[in-house]
C-alpha cells in the first residue's frame, strides 16, 4: 500500500472552497464549498449538467478549476496530485477501457502502473462481483466492463473513491454486493464520493448528500436529517367520524383532508402533539407516508 | 512485461503497425537498390530522355547524376519516397501518442493513476522516437545490405548521412504532430497540420529550383536543408543537424508545458 503518513492523519478527506468552473463563457460549477470527512459515504446529487462530473473532474484534476481551492487530505488537488492520486481510486461516468486486452491483463496494467505487483485483491473483487477476467474486454458486456472498472478503481483499497455513476449497467445481485464492498470500505475507514441517479442505493449506503443544480450547492444534509424535515402524510382512520378543528390548531399540520371516518393530513416537524390528538379518539388504522430520496431531491429543482 | 508501464504498453501496441511499415519500406528500399544492378548500363540514355524540369518538381536538381549509385538512390528513393514514407508514418505516430489515448478518454486511466503528465508525455515520446529510429535503421540496412551484394560502392556513411537527413525532418514534423496533440488533445488537428506544412514546405523547394523569386520564402522550407544526394559525398551536416534538433526540442517542450497546464478533453 501507498499510504502516506501525513494523509493518515488528516480527519477531512474533502474540502472545497469556493470553487468555480467555467468553460468559456458557459457555467461548470460556481463558488462551491463542501467538506466530507474520512470515512464518511457522501452521495453527490444532481440533474444532468448539474456540475458532478465537473467537481469530480477537478479533484481528480483532469481539468483546472477557474477559482477557489479543492483540498484532498488536506493536499491541493493540483499542485500534489501526483502524491494524492496514489491514494484514490476512481471510476468515470461510462468508463472506457484497453478493449483489447483482457480484464486480468487491464487490471494488471494499472496496478503496475501504480507501482504495486500484488493481484490477489482484484482477484477476490472479481469473485464478489462474478466478473471473468480471463475474457478480452471488447467481447464483455457493459456490466460486466463496468464490474472491471470498478475493481479497477477499488482493488488497491484507495484511502478516498470517487465514483461518477458507478452501478450503471449492473444487475441487482451485483449492485447489492456493490454496496456492501462499498460500505465495507468505509468501515475500514475510507471516504467514498461518488454521484448516482439510483436514489435508492444513495438512501441505501450514504450517511450525506449534497445536492448540485445548475453548478451551486443547493443542500448538503444527512439522510435522516433531510427525511425528518420533510413533510409526511398521516392517513389516520377512526372508529367514528371526528371534527377536523380539532387537528387544525396544531401548528405542524397542513391540508387538512375528511372523508367520512378518515382524516388525512400534511405535517413537518415534531409529531409528539400529533399523536397525543389522535390518541384522544380510537383509531382502527394509521398510516404515514414517508418521502423517499427521489421526492427530496425533486422538490429541490 | 510488455504490460509494465505505458512505454511498454504503447511499445506492445504499436508493434503491428510498426512491423507492416517496417516490412513496406524495406521491400521498397531493397528493390530499388537491386534495381540499380539491371539498370546500370541503360540509366544514361534514360537520364537523357527525362525533362530536367520534371525532374526538379521531384526534387531531383540534377538528373544526370543518375547514372552513381548516390544519384540513382535519390531519385528513385531519397528524394520523394522516403520522405513521404518516414513523414507519413512520424506524423501518425506522433497524432496517434496522445491524441489517441485523449480522443478514446483512456486517458483517463492514465491520468486517474500516480502517473504524471510529464511522465506520460516522455513515455509516449520515448516510443514515438524509438518507432523512428527502428524505422531509420531498416532504411539504412535494407539499401546497405543490397549494396553490397551488388557492389554498388556506397559506404554505409554515405547511406547512414543520407537517411538521417530524412530523419531528422520526419523526427520535426512527428515531433510537431506530437505535440499539436498535446496541446489540443485534437489527433486531426495534429494529422491535418503537420502534414500541410510539410507539403508547403516540399511545394516552396520545388518552386525554388524553377523559380528565383521563392528563394526568401523557401529559407523557411525544411526541404531546403534536406542535403540528400550531398550528403552521400558529404556525410552529416552537423550544423543544420543541431538546428533540426533544437527546433525539436523547442517544439517537444512548447508540447510538454501545454499538456501540463491544460483541461484534458473527456
Amino acid at each position: 500500500m501507498y499510504y502516506n503518513p501525513t494523509i493518515m492523519v488528516n480527519t477531512t478527506a474533502i474540502k472545497i472552497t469556493g470553487l468555480s468552473k467555467y468553460y468559456g463563457k458557459s457555467r461548470g460549477i460556481v463558488d462551491l464549498n463542501l467538506e466530507v470527512s474520512q470515512g464518511e459515504i457522501l452521495g453527490y446529487l444532481g440533474p444532468n449538467g448539474a456540475g458532478k462530473t465537473t467537481t469530480m473532474r477537478i479533484l481528480m484534476d483532469f481539468i483546472r478549476a477557474s477559482e477557489g481551492t479543492a483540498q484532498i487530505f488536506g493536499m491541493d488537488s493540483h499542485k500534489d496530485s501526483l502524491n494524492i492520486r496514489r491514494n484514490i481510486g476512481y471510476l468515470s461516468t461510462s468508463p472506457v477501457l484497453y478493449e483489447n486486452l483482457t480484464g486480468r491483463q487491464f487490471l494488471t496494467y494499472c496496478m503496475n502502473i501504480k507501482g504495486q505487483d500484488e493481484t490477489t485483491s482484484f482477484i477476490e473483487l472479481a469473485e464478489r462481483l462474478n466478473c471473468d477476467l480471463d475474457k478480452k474486454i471488447d467481447t464483455l458486456s457493459h456490466g460486466n466492463k463496468q464490474k472491471i472498472a470498478i475493481i479497477r478503481a477499488l482493488a488497491h483499497k484507495p484511502q478516498l473513491v470517487i465514483m461518477d455513476e458507478p452501478t450503471t449497467g449492473l444487475d441487482p445481485f451485483v449492485q447489492n454486493e456493490f454496496e456492501s464492498i462499498i460500505r465495507g470500505m468505509a468501515a475500514d475507514g475510507s471516504t467514498i464520493l461518488f454521484s448516482s441517479h439510483v436514489l435508492s442505493e444513495v438512501e441505501n449506503i450514504c450517511d450525506r448528500i449534497a445536492i448540485i443544480g445548475n453548478g451551486k450547492l443547493i443542500a448538503v444534509e444527512d439522510v435522516s436529517d433531510l427525511k425528518s424535515k420533510q413533510v409526511r402524510i398521516f392517513t389516520v382512520t377512526f372508529v367514528e367520524n371526528v371534527d377536523p378543528k380539532t387537528f387544525e390548531s396544531i401548528p405542524a399540520i397542513k391540508n387538512i383532508d375528511v372523508l367520512n371516518n378518515q382524516l388525512s393530513f400534511e405535517i413537518s416537524g415534531p409529531i409528539d402533539n400529533i399523536i397525543k390528538a389522535i390518541a384522544k379518539y380510537e383509531v382502527s388504522d394509521i398510516k404515514i407516508h414517508e418521502p423517499d430520496l427521489e421526492e427530496i431531491f425533486l422538490s429541490y429543482y | 512485461m510488455l504490460l509494465n508501464n505505458v512505454l511498454l504498453k504503447t511499445m506492445r501496441d504499436q508493434i503491428r503497425p510498426l512491423k507492416w511499415w517496417s516490412l513496406g519500406i524495406s521491400i521498397y528500399c531493397s528493390s530499388v537498390t537491386f534495381l540499380y544492378a539491371a539498370m546500370e548500363d541503360s540509366i544514361g540514355e534514360l537520364a537523357e530522355a527525362y525533362p530536367a524540369d520534371i525532374a526538379k518538381v521531384f526534387g531531383i536538381d540534377n538528373i544526370s547524376d543518375i547514372a552513381s549509385p548516390a544519384g540513382w538512390l535519390n531519385v528513385e528513393a531519397y528524394s520523394l519516397m522516403i520522405p513521404i514514407c518516414l513523414i507519413i508514418f512520424g506524423v501518425f505516430a506522433g497524432a496517434s501518442s496522445i491524441g489517441s489515448e485523449e480522443e478514446n478518454r483512456t486517458i483517463e486511466i492514465l491520468l486517474s493513476e500516480p502517473l504524471s503528465r510529464t511522465s506520460l508525455f516522455l513515455q509516449k515520446y520515448a516510443v514515438f522516437m524509438l518507432n523512428m529510429l527502428i524505422m531509420a535503421s531498416i532504411i539504412c540496412l535494407s539499401i546497405y545490405i543490397p549494396s553490397l551484394i551488388i557492389n554498388m560502392e556506397l559506404g554505409i556513411y554515405g547511406i547512414f548521412s543520407a537517411t538521417f537527413s530524412v530523419t531528422l525532418i520526419s523526427i520535426l514534423i512527428g515531433t510537431g504532430s506530437f505535440s499539436i496533440s498535446a496541446i489540443t488533445g485534437k489527433r486531426r488537428l495534429s494529422l491535418i497540420i503537420p502534414i500541410i506544412v510539410s507539403l508547403l514546405s516540399y511545394m516552396s523547394n520545388v518552386a525554388d529550383g524553377l523559380l528565383d523569386s521563392f528563394d526568401v520564402i523557401n529559407r523557411l522550407s525544411l526541404f531546403r536543408y534536406y542535403n540528400v544526394p550531398e550528403a552521400f559525398e558529404t556525410g552529416v551536416n552537423f550544423p543544420v543537424s543541431v538546428i533540426f534538433l533544437t527546433v525539436t526540442f523547442v517544439i517537444l517542450l512548447l508540447g510538454c508545458l501545454s499538456f501540463n497546464r491544460r483541461d484534458l478533453r473527456l
